[in-house]
């Protein structure tokens, strides 16, 4: 082999190397973003009657889903995530608690989720900041969101989106 | 006379939830105002995060101008103090000592055991906040972080409620920003959550979204209760004269609806779940 197919060949490969890389940036080509349809949530309680006066509260897990084919990076529950009751007639129930200030993500705080893992998060309905002071039939769900904002310094490609959780449904019966 | 009719003293002119004997400071050994609303707020830091006087300056002149008048006791009236640095910090109670915000606030006695809050009656002498303040004090208190929510820049116990935490070392991360509007601005919007107001002012949805979606804020409600202006100083409107504020939507001022008299029925120990 001369020289200068020796160059030649060497050129080739470092061409086609960068060719790639561009086409397929090093850390973005496996992950999704702003893909709506690759993560799914899906609620589950521990108890679905509970007595008025009784019982104080109820569990809720909230599970997040990959149901895509590559990983997705995701911000964390955190702030980002908003619990829902509805009364029997549909209308939403009152809350009188709190979440956090906003929040502020680095690259850090992000969580990968690889195809068919999940991550899940559990919330508690207390009675005590929560209205479930109705006999009769609820249904609970909760919405994640995830948005980059301005005052996150985050580099990385991250799913942004909203997703509405499958429903659960309880009943609140008379001691 | 006031002074010894129980009715008077309990009498409370200018309906921020303290009768005459309170603002006469019989209780607190600090006078108030009869006739304007006082509220009043112990502040206690973990090394490194007290409260600068510019930004405490930024919070009382925007109360000031709507004729609040808000105390901010970093131990000037005798409460306020540096606290110690626990390793990893929680809101809520959680079993252990010195981990939580009722440790700090209360004493090592108060704990969880289970879902209940109960009395160990254990080391309650060594809490921070005296007991005697329940009912006519907000307790905060700022730190690096807390651990439930990732990120987060602050907590209120509930709305309304009496305790809130500012996390003050999370906004010194955000060198790019004025770091002493957003601290007053975090510094009022706990506080707004402990006088009742929720992310988008006296309602707990936004009128334009269909869901809390708190992260997106709601776009005409200019407010630093809504998240984006909490944090974007940047984009507060001039009337603000460069001060936080808890705005408006058209049609009405959340200043209007600030539920100051809440403090008479502070809860006090409950962590919000």
């Amino acid at each position: 082999m001369d020289m200068t197919r020796e160059r030649k060949l060497i050129i080739t490969v470092v061409s086609v190397t960068i060719s790639l890389i561009v086409i397929f940036p090093l850390d973005g080509y496996k992950y999704t973003y702003g893909w709506y349809g690759e993560l799914e949530l899906q609620i589950y309680i521990d108890d679905t009657v509970l007595t008025l006066g009784l019982d104080n509260s109820f569990n809720a897990t909230y599970v997040l889903k990959n149901i895509g084919k590559t990983t997705v990076r995701v911000l964390p529950f955190s702030v980002n995530f908003s619990p829902h009751a509805y009364y029997p007639n549909g209308s939403a129930v009152r809350f009188n608690g709190s979440i956090g200030g906003a929040a502020i993500f680095t690259d850090h705080d992000l969580i990968e989720i690889h195809p068919g893992k999940k991550i899940q998060y559990c919330y508690q309905f207390s009675f005590l900041r929560w209205d479930f002071s109705t006999l009769g039939n609820y249904s609970v769900d909760g919405v994640y969101f995830s948005h980059r904002s301005n005052r996150d310094s985050i580099t990385l490609p991250i799913w942004e989106g909203r997703l509405t959780s499958s429903s659960a449904d309880l009943r609140i019966e008379a001691p | 006379m006031a002074g010894t009719d129980p009715t008077v003293a309990q009498m409370d002119f200018d309906n921020d939830g303290l009768g005459i004997a309170t603002e006469r400071g019989d209780v607190i050994g600090a006078w108030a105002c009869f006739h304007i609303p006082d509220i009043f707020v112990e502040v206690d830091w973990m090394p490194g995060h007290e409260m600068s006087n510019e930004a405490v300056a930024k919070v009382l002149w925007a109360f000031a101008r709507q004729g609040i008048v808000l105390h901010i006791d970093r131990g000037e009236m005798g409460g306020g103090n540096q606290i110690i640095q626990p390793t990893t910090f929680w809101f809520r109670p959680r079993a252990g000592n010195s981990n939580d915000f009722y440790d700090f606030k209360w004493g090592n006695g108060w704990d969880m055991n289970g879902n209940n809050m109960v009395d160990f009656g254990v080391d309650n002498l060594r809490g921070n906040f005296s007991v005697n303040r329940l009912g006519i004090f907000h307790y905060c208190i700022m730190g690096q972080e807390y651990a439930e929510v990732a990120g987060s820049s602050g907590k209120s116990g509930g709305i309304p409620d009496d305790d809130f935490f500012v996390s003050d070392g999370k906004l010194k991360d955000m060198w790019w920003l004025d770091y002493t509007k957003i601290l007053s601005s975090t510094f009022m919007h706990e506080l707004g959550h402990n006088l009742g107001l929720h992310h988008y002012g006296n309602v707990d949805q936004c009128p334009h979204a269909p869901d809390h979606d708190e992260g997106a804020g709601c776009p005409d409600y200019v407010s630093i209760m809504s998240y984006h202006y909490q944090l974007s100083p940047g984009d507060w409107p001039s009337g603000w004269g460069g001060n936080p504020n808890y705005g408006s939507r058209t049609g009405w001022s959340d200043w209007a609806n600030l539920n100051i008299a809440s403090i008479q029925n502070a809860p006090g120990v409950e962590g919000d779940p």
